[in-house]
């Protein structure tokens, strides 16, 4: 098993539990499309705890930000969401080297 | 011969003794099957948070990786805490500890007890202990 490979992808997925919390959201309901402020209170957290999670996980590539009109809007990459997956049942099997 | 010897050894008495014994042994029975039952409401909870969070082919995989790598079955996950701990550690780090948590929050929300204490092992005793005494003895197979 590729230990580091796998245990920095889990630090950046699931490393706390607000970002394990949005990812169990957007799985549940991958059709959501809405403000940080919204997708915080879904999870009963604060927007201003909510937000840097996001970034980490925009930064991976596993949530999307995009503008309409007014509003920041989050989403589910379901595309690199998968390929995240893959990668990480690939490490969980040893089979990826990174 | 003391009252207790008379007890025992008068047959008068083996209709009440064998009923007491029964009912011993029965409750005894309806333990283990409960403690079971636990193990399995443990290894939904488990195997749904796993793969809310991290997606079905994540768990299935890690249920492999457990059994295979680790020799931890999924029936004795909920008897092997400690065993599962030390497995989620050495594969996930430091994020195991949150895995940990999202499942005892999932577990202490489906029993509608208050937040999980921090420790899992904590967690895991105490929703059992609050499962063996809530699960109504109707309700456990037979």
């Amino acid at each position: 098993m590729n230990e580091t490979g796998l245990r920095e992808l889990s630090e950046k997925l699931i490393g706390t539990e607000i970002k394990a919390e949005l990812l169990r959201l957007f799985h549940m309901n991958p059709g959501i499309l809405d403000t940080v402020e919204s997708i915080a209170r879904r999870i009963g957290r604060l927007p201003k705890d909510v937000d840097p999670e996001i970034s980490t996980l925009v930064e991976l590539g596993v949530l999307r930000r995009e503008r309409f009109g007014e509003l920041d809007v989050v989403s589910l990459n379901v595309s690199k969401d998968r390929e995240v997956q893959k990668k990480l049942i690939a490490l969980i099997e040893g089979g990826v080297k990174e | 011969m003391g009252k207790d010897l008379e007890v025992r050894l008068n047959p008068r008495y083996a209709p009440v003794l064998s009923a007491q014994l029964a009912s011993e042994v029965e409750l005894r029975l309806l333990d283990n099957e409960k403690a079971e039952a636990f193990g399995s409401f443990f290894l939904q909870c488990f195997e749904n948070t796993v793969s809310q969070i991290l997606g079905e082919g994540a768990k299935t995989s890690l249920l492999e990786c457990l059994e295979k790598h680790k020799g931890l079955k999924r029936d004795e996950m909920a008897i092997q805490v400690d065993v599962l701990r030390r497995c989620l550690k050495e594969i996930f780090g430091e994020a195991a500890i949150v895995l940990e948590r999202m499942v005892a929050k999932q577990i202490y929300r489906r029993l509608d007890l208050d937040t999980p204490p921090e420790d899992f092992g904590v967690a895991v005793e105490q929703a059992e202990q609050a499962y063996m005494n809530a699960t109504p003895n109707l309700l456990v197979s037979r």
